[in-house]
This record gives structure tokens, C-alpha cells and sequence, in this order.
């Protein structure tokens, strides 16, 4: 299937230069917190030290721009832009590949890739230097080498899942989710366990790698003592999203941060923003003021979780299109367009496995992310750019679901 | 086909839970209140009080120790509809209110209120001395308290800073100087 495989790298390219060079240029605007990101970038590029302050964001993405910053002088920018492009050209193509090998068939593999290049959101993120697209593609790589590792298994695929998986987890939280996933796969799959006690530490080594080089670098920074050290918007992240929050601030010492919730179907329903005496970083305010909303209320907390959870899955291709007016009627067509033809065929192949009581570890590896997602947007909250990194995952299960499809239809006709 | 059939049941079934939560959840969004702002008023002994941006700049009420109120940095500014308390004054970035105090000053507070009747983002940092409040989901307005020290009294005024932290604007509609003896 090279051939196809080129075919489908090719139309991903094409497809992202028209979107960053004809339809909206990443250059053009600084999209919500990556101000952050690249200053921090610059700093990582031109040696500068950082602050505290700086480590309150993964500094996995910002080492990943200031590579690019420092070797391509002027043409940083352009270059990042042209790397996320060929990143997510090639999500497609292991999407698809992913899918071939899962249930090795060409139509449900062409299937998944397909969908992943037409479902234009996927695309648009290419507009935006955000972690989502090199996440994005680092999650569906490690998730390869896993699935390939299940199905044929070559050792060095899981130390490269597990790298992959730890390279994701120093940009984006959605990082561990797939980790997380490696991790309950190996333990409830009765074929590993002969062999788990190898494959577990070795998967673990190769995931804490990137996020032990991260622990280090923030440790250089902040002096602290802890064995591992991970970035200090957790406990901030989680009281955003369960407070309701359009925004939470923090002034300390004639300084003031603040992170809006760019959710922009559901800022109505959000609360006014709200500011705290404290350091960014401080995370013990942020913990002890998420305790008191749950001493205050416990019942409007699970539900808020509930709803955080369910808007994850609200579509929301003007995200991160919004900016792009003139294609607002595609943003309807592409929400549209999803129900029938990703989230329909993802029932059904729960449906078909459920009934056939089949569940084999590669396809319950592929789904168990998405549920992933769903209990990090329920503790955090539920943007659907959250959702981004998972979006091959649930292309490969719809795919998977109408080759089910297409399969039971011939058999009948035959 | 009826795999189809099922797998539609089953989404429709996730569509239908997933409201249910919304539904649930509705009385827990926010209502933003347009009520009469019957808070906006003082029961007790009041030395002074100005209705800021009412009638102009400083709309003075009341002000029985002719206590004299300098304003920087603050702009009149476009009432708000359908309020009760419509009229502000408004600073973009940051603004200075200084009070000169009279003798009677002597255990008594400044007490500013801040309102948010438009936008529902604003955030405002308000300062004296060594004393911060920060100011947020005022949609419907919210007194700040200042005691007067005696280093005031000493220095014959009292100087607070308004500060933008989020919003277009930080806005102030009323300044009151009551007896610290009576209560808002």
C-alpha cells in the first residue's frame, strides 16, 4: 500500500499548504496562550534563563519551537509552520496505516485516512502554532508502534511507543492519557502477562525519559528537591474547568496572569472571570479553592464534570477556524457531517463488538484514549480543541465501523 | 442494517443523557442578575458621599464636612442601560481617587462601589496602603471598605488606586466616607 500511503502524505501536504498559506497563515494572529510558549521559546533558542514563571507550561512545545527558532534564523516561523504541516500530513497517513493494521484491510484503511485528511478541522489547526498538531502527531506515532507492537511484536516498538508517548506528555496533558491506555492495555491483556514483567518497565523507562529530561530542566529552575517534577498548571487547569470559569487570574507582587476559557459555543453558560492573591505557580491555593467549591457544593461538581465531559464531544470545527470567517457555513456542514459519518459508525462498532463479545486488545487500545479524554475533560475541562490529539482514534474506530459495515452488506448479498 | 438501527439508538441514547446533564446542571449557570441594586444605598451616619460620573465627574450628595475628592486618570463614563446605578466612572488602564479628609475623619471608612453592568468580564484591583481587594462578578455592583488609619488622618488624606485587571475597563460609580460607628 506505499503507493496509497504517498498518495495520502501528498494530499495532506497540499492540503495544509493551502490552509496556512491561502486560507489563514499561523503569522497573522497569536492564538490565546502561545504568546507564552514562544516566549519561552525564544528563550530555550537564545540561551536566556527562565524564570518560575516560565515552568508553569509543559516546556516540551517550546523546546520543539526553539529548534526551529535557532536553526532557521528569520525564517522560524515559516518553518515551524511548514513542520507542523508535514507532521500532520503524516497523522494521516499513520492513521490510515494504524487502521490497516488493525484489521488488515485496505477499503477501512483508506477509509480512516480519508476521513482524517477531509475532516478539516484536523487541518485548520495548522492555522495556529499550538501544541495540538505536534501532540497530535506524536500520540498517533507512539500509537502505531504500540498497535504494531500488539500485532507483531518487535521489541523496539514499544520503547518508541513509550518515547513518543513521553515526547507527547511534555507538550500536552492528552500525553498520558494514551500512556495511561499502554499501560491498563498490558495489564489486561491476557497475552502479555507471561511476558509483563519486561514489557512494563521497559515501556515505563521509555515514556519517563522525555518527562525526566523536562523534571530536570524545571528542577534547574525552581531548586526543587522532588524525585519528578511536571509543570504547575495542573492544580490551576483543574480549578478552571470545574469552577466555570471564563477565566482565572493571579496577581502577585504588582504582577498579574490570567488564562481565558476559549470555549466559544459555551461562554454564556461560564461564570464571570475570577483573579486570586497568589503566584501562578502557587498550586496549593488553586487545590484548597477547588476543595472549597466541593465542600460547597458536591452535586453542581459532578454534574459540572458531567457537562464538561459531554462538551468535549461538541464538535466545534470553528474551533480553531472561528477566526476565518469566511468559511463559517463549512463550520456548520463539518459538524454536521461528523454525526453521521464518525460518530454513528463509532456506535455501531461498539455495538458489533459488545455483540460479539470480541473485544481484542488492539481495538479496546484504540478506544480506551477517547474514555481517557473523557475523565481528563470531566476533572479539567471540556474544550473540544481538547479533543484534537483523539480525533484519529475516533476516525480509525469509524472507519472500522463502516468496514464492519460494508463486510455484513456483502455477506448478505452473497 | 440493524446494527445501523442499534448504533443510532445507542448515539441517540448518549445524545439524550448528555442534555439530561445540561438540563440538570442549568440552575448552576450563571443568572446575571439585572436586579435594582437596592444594596446602593447607606443606612448610617454618611460624612460624605458622591454618586461618581452622575453629574459629573464627582456627583456630590452629600457632603456635610465639605470633604473634597480629587480624581486622575478617570474618565465619565456611558451610562449603562436599564441599571438603577447606570452612571460610572471609568479608567482604562489605572486611576487615582484621593480623598481629603476632614478632622471628623477619625475612625471612619472610604467605601467605593464597583460595578460590571455590561461586559461580565471585568476583574479590578483596588488598593490603599497595605490593603488589596481584588474585584470580580460584580455584575450587579459591590461595595469595597477602606478604614481610614491614622497615618490618614495624619496626612489629611486618603489615596486609593483603581486598577483595570481584566475588562475594558475598571468602573466606579460611588464613593461614600461614613462613620465607622454606623454600617452599610
Amino acid at each position: 500500500m506505499k503507493q496509497q500511503w504517498l498518495a495520502i502524505f501528498v494530499l495532506g501536504t497540499t492540503v495544509g499548504v493551502l490552509q496556512v498559506w491561502f486560507v489563514e497563515a499561523p503569522w497573522h494572529h497569536i492564538y490565546s496562550d502561545i504568546d507564552g510558549y514562544m516566549s519561552r521559546a525564544f528563550k530555550l533558542a537564545f540561551d536566556e534563563p527562565l524564570t518560575a514563571l516560565d515552568t508553569f507550561i509543559p516546556l516540551g512545545l517550546p523546546a520543539f519551537y526553539a529548534v526551529f527558532l535557532a536553526l532557521f534564523d528569520g525564517f522560524g516561523f515559516e518553518a515551524i509552520a511548514l513542520a507542523q504541516i508535514l507532521l500532520m500530513a503524516s497523522v494521516h497517513v499513520l492513521v490510515g496505516m494504524t487502521a490497516y493494521l488493525l484489521v488488515k484491510d485496505r477499503t477501512t484503511a483508506l477509509i480512516a485516512a480519508t476521513l482524517s485528511v477531509a475532516y478539516w478541522p484536523l487541518t485548520g489547526q495548522l492555522s495556529f502554532y499550538m501544541a495540538e498538531p505536534v501532540c497530535t502527531f506524536l500520540v498517533v506515532a507512539g500509537q502505531y508502534c504500540f498497535v504494531r507492537f500488539v500485532c507483531q511484536r518487535g521489541f523496539i516498538w514499544i520503547v518508541l511507543a513509550g518515547l513518543l508517548f513521553g515526547l507527547a506528555a511534555t507538550m500536552k496533558s492528552q500525553g498520558w492519557v494514551f500512556a495511561i491506555a499502554v499501560l491498563m492495555t498490558l495489564v489486561f491483556w491476557p497475552a502479555a502477562r507471561s511476558k509483563l514483567a519486561i514489557w512494563l518497565p521497559v515501556f515505563i523507562l521509555a515514556t519517563s525519559m522525555p518527562l525526566i529530561i523536562q523534571s530536570e530542566k524545571i528542577k534547574s529552575v525552581t531548586g526543587s528537591t522532588a524525585l519528578l517534577v511536571v509543570p504547575g498548571n495542573g492544580s490551576y487547569n483543574m480549578y478552571n474547568g470545574q469552577s466555570a470559569r471564563r477565566g482565572v487570574g493571579a496577581w502577585n507582587n504588582g504582577m498579574f496572569h490570567i488564562f481565558f476559557t476559549s470555549n466559544a459555543y459555551f461562554d454564556d453558560g461560564l461564570l464571570p472571570p475570577i483573579a486570586f492573591e497568589a503566584s501562578i505557580v502557587n498550586n496549593t491555593v488553586f487545590e484548597e479553592e477547588l476543595a472549597a467549591l466541593w465542600r460547597e457544593d458536591p452535586v453542581r461538581q459532578v454534574l459540572r464534570m458531567g457537562v464538561s465531559a459531554s462538551e468535549l464531544f461538541v464538535l466545534q470545527p470553528q474551533w480553531p477556524l472561528r477566526n476565518v470567517e469566511v468559511y463559517a457555513r463549512l463550520e456548520v456542514f463539518f459538524k454536521y457531517l461528523a454525526l453521521p459519518l464518525v460518530y454513528l459508525p463509532c456506535f455501531m462498532l461498539l455495538w458489533i463488538k459488545l455483540k460479539s463479545r470480541r473485544l481484542q486488545p488492539e481495538f479496546v487500545y484504540v478506544a480506551l484514549p477517547i474514555i481517557g479524554i473523557m475523565a481528563v475533560a470531566a476533572l479539567a475541562s471540556g474544550q473540544p480543541r481538547y479533543l484534537n490529539p483523539f480525533l484519529p482514534n475516533l476516525m480509525i474506530l469509524a472507519a472500522m465501523g463502516w468496514g464492519a459495515l460494508l463486510k455484513s452488506c456483502a455477506a448478505a448479498e452473497g | 442494517m440493524v446494527d445501523l438501527w442499534v448504533a443510532g439508538l445507542l448515539m441517540g441514547l448518549a445524545m439524550l443523557i448528555s442534555a439530561g446533564v445540561d438540563r440538570l446542571y442549568e440552575p448552576y449557570r450563571d443568572p446575571r442578575i439585572d436586579g435594582s441594586q437596592a444594596h446602593y444605598q447607606v443606612h448610617h451616619e454618611v460624612l460624605f458621599w458622591a454618586d461618581l460620573g452622575r453629574d459629573g465627574l464627582v456627583g456630590e450628595r452629600v457632603n456635610e464636612q465639605n470633604t473634597v475628592v480629587e480624581l486622575d486618570g478617570f474618565y465619565r463614563a456611558d451610562p449603562w442601560p436599564e441599571r438603577e446605578v447606570s452612571w460610572s466612572i471609568g479608567t482604562r488602564d489605572m486611576g487615582r481617587v484621593r480623598i481629603l479628609l476632614p478632622a471628623e475623619a477619625v475612625n471612619s471608612s472610604v467605601r467605593l462601589f464597583l460595578a460590571d453592568g455590561d461586559g461580565f468580564m471585568r476583574i479590578t484591583l483596588v488598593q490603599s496602603g497595605a490593603l488589596t481587594e481584588i474585584v470580580h462578578s460584580h455584575h450587579d455592583g459591590v461595595w469595597v471598605d477602606f478604614p481610614v488609619t491614622a497615618k490618614d488622618v495624619a496626612r489629611g488624606s486618603k489615596e486609593i488606586t483603581v486598577q483595570k485587571l481584566t475588562g475594558d475597563d475598571a468602573r466606579v460609580s460611588g464613593l461614600v466616607l461614613t462613620s465607622n460607628e454606623a454600617s452599610l
